[in-house]
């Protein structure tokens, strides 16, 4: 995690460097995920089931999260853990009507109850924690994918890095150390709240009490039973969605293509 | 009018499920269709079946011993395969398909070395570059033997029985997967992997023998799988498009609209009916008729594999996918061609095509030398 000590800032001598360093300083707030107040304090156990909640309503669709996720994860080029789909949908076809507007959908793996990606799996390599966290255990994991085929929401690819199955792990190693994910804490319109779902007293429980019946999971259909909620989810976006297919695909760009990279 | 919905920003997925996976899946159902034909010659002495049996069976060994290679290729972490055996998971089928594969191949071996022991000894005993290996080989031959084919037969068609049903059950449990989850991919799947061997055994039987009349019992196979294919797209196709199976609607809605998938799937059921219109009028041998047939069984396992993996998930429209040119693609399936006829080379010294005739009773292991 990168670190940024605003003090040393305000002492620079020269106000050009000052504006220079100030705005690395914006562009690191936004990106840089940094300990911020409400982040898990106990170590996950078995009291503990981790989930989030995504209010679209709040996206404003900057990718602050999936910069600093690909970041904080160390992701090679084209991969991500998370990311916010991008659609542009017809309002209306009224003149002087707003003809069009854009529609944002995070999506990152949903941290299922009944994760279909921990049934098929042959070796055992993906599991489900006590707290929740569906992990792959990459010392295990043999790259057979099978997992990938099986999760409904295309939260999983191969790490071109580890040739092993990389998905989210709602950041683990920062949810131990008392910190929330990378993606909550740099989220810039506040639109991912995490926390325990077992404690009544969390902003995610109670927000989910007050927007109760507004509600909604990705492919429900799936009975998998997801820990990632949404508000203000439109259901025509709630499984595959039917329309004219992506215009941009990080993995289509020039030099970030990881196809054929396998080997032992 | 233009659509309601534009993605202007999302992910592809790879395709994961690779070309090696589909040279798999065709080398594995192709072996285990010939253990099947390999049953009425060796096993239940047919006369008709004899040559086409024991050619068969040589085509199970062959396509048995690459097809594993080509799915530890389709790993993308090969050197732990022992993984699977060393944490064994039995809710999974893929886990199970281990097991399976490793009990097919020890299966598949021992029966081959049974049933072909007469034409061993007949090798070792015209010498030769390589008869001191087939002496080697065909040591400790008796007629106790009899009841050892027949039993490494029974455990070895068991075998090939719980290899086809993994193989499909391995595709029909993915409900994440609108295209495999439904119950004609299995019937499919064993369907074409019966109809490939017939097709890989008919064509090979034409250097095995110049008699045409040997090939009859093969193209009658080729004709019933190829009818038996068309009937199950059919009601699959008139279940999905009339609604009466969820799966099969699901399968159909989310295929259908993709042109590229639509001309595959037509080219498909265009060539099995080209292949049951030859095999049923043609009969005899015909290296042409078998290869379409086997070129077929290959086509539709490319249109499970990579063509399902093409349907998007969460996405919209359909993913792009076309054959690479290096080892994940076209330099993988001449290195499967090639090392395929490597081992169809080595199996073939010690036991020739030309020895499969009648001169070599296959069973009766007594009476050989
Ligand atoms: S979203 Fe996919 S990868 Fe994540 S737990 Fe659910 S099934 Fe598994
Ligand atoms: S790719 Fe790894 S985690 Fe996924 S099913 Fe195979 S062994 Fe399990």
């Amino acid at each position: 995690m990168k670190k940024t000590d605003p003090g040393a800032m305000l002492t620079c001598s020269s106000r050009r460097t000052f504006i220079r360093e100030l705005s690395v300083l914006t562009f690191a707030l936004a990106t840089a995920p940094l300990p911020a107040l409400g982040a898990p304090s106990t170590i996950s156990s078995a009291k503990n089931t981790w989930a989030m909640l995504v209010d679209i309503r709040r996206c404003i669709g900057c990718q602050a999260c999936t910069i600093s996720c690909f970041q904080e994860n160390a992701m090679p080029e084209g991969c991500f853990r998370t990311l916010v789909a991008a659609y542009s949908i017809r309002l209306s076809e009224q003149p002087g009507m707003q003809p069009a507007g854009t529609y944002l959908l995070p999506r990152l793996c949903n941290h299922c109850d009944k994760p279909a990606c921990v049934s098929v799996c042959p070796t055992g390599a993906t599991f489900k924690r006590e707290d929740g966290i569906v992990v792959v255990n990459n010392r295990r994991c043999v790259g057979c994918a099978y997992c990938i085929q099986a999760c409904p929401y295309d939260a999983r690819f191969i790490n071109p890095a580890t040739n092993t199955t990389d998905k989210c792990t709602f950041c683990v190693h920062r949810i131990q150390a008392g910190l929330l994910p990378a993606c909550v804490e740099t989220c810039v319109g506040g639109a991912r709240i995490f926390g325990d779902a077992n404690d009544q007293n969390s902003q995610l429980r109670q927000k989910l009490r007050q927007y109760q019946g507004q509600i909604r999971v990705l492919q429900p259909q799936m009975n998998t039973t997801p820990n990632v909620y949404y508000i203000g989810l439109d259901e025509r976006f709630q499984g595959k969605v039917e329309g004219m297919p992506a215009l941009w695909s990080p993995q289509r760009s020039e030099g970030a293509s990881h196809t054929g990279m396998k080997g032992a | 009018m233009g659509p309601d919905i534009v993605e202007i920003f999302n992910i592809a997925p790879e395709i994961t499920w690779s070309l090696w996976a589909v040279q798999y899946s065709f080398l594995m159902t192709v072996s285990c269709g010939c253990v099947f034909l390999s049953w009425p010659g060796i096993v239940l002495k047919r006369a008709a079946w004899i040559l086409p049996s024991k050619t068969a069976l040589i085509l199970a060994m062959t396509c048995g011993i690459c097809a594993p290679i080509a799915l530890l290729a389709d790993l993308h972490h090969p050197s732990r395969f022992l993984n699977f055996y060393l944490h064994f998971q039995s809710g999974s089928w893929m886990a199970w398909g281990a097991c399976f594969i490793v009990f097919y191949i020890g299966a598949l071996l021992v029966y081959a070395w049974f049933a072909f022991m007469p034409v061993l000894a007949r090798v070792g005993q015209e010498g030769g570059r390589y008869a001191p290996f087939a002496r080697l080989l065909c040591r400790g031959e008796s007629e106790e033997k009899t009841r050892a084919l027949r039993a490494a037969a029974t455990a070895c068609l068991f075998a090939a029985i719980l290899i086809m049903i993994y193989t499909g059950a391995e595709f029909l449990f993915i409900r994440a997967r609108p295209l495999w989850n439904t119950i004609a991919i299995p019937a499919l799947m064993a369907l074409s992997g019966v109809a490939g061997a017939a097709g890989f055994s008919l064509a090979l039987l034409r250097f095995a023998s110049n008699s045409k009349g040997n090939g009859i019992v093969l193209s009658g196979v080729i004709a019933w799988t190829q009818a038996a294919i068309l009937a199950v797209v059919s009601i699959w196709l008139a279940a999905g498009l009339s609604g009466l199976s969820t799966p099969a609607a699901l399968a159909v809605k989310t295929a259908f609209p993709a042109t590229s998938f639509r001309l595959m799937a037509g080219g498909f059921v265009a060539l099995t009916l080209l292949i049951w219109l030859c095999a049923a009028r043609r009969g005899g041998n015909g290296i042409l008729l078998g290869t379409l047939t086997l070129c077929s069984a290959w086509l539709f396992r490319w249109l499970v594999y990579i063509g399902g993996q093409q349907m998007p998930k969460t996405g919209a429209g359909y993913y792009d996918y076309s054959l690479p040119l290096g080892y994940e693609g076209l330099l993988g399936m001449a290195g499967t061609l090639g090392l395929w006829a490597f081992v169809f080379f080595a199996i073939t010294c010690l036991v020739p095509l030309s020895h499969l005739g009648e001169n070599a009773e296959i069973g009766n292991i007594g009476g050989s030398s």
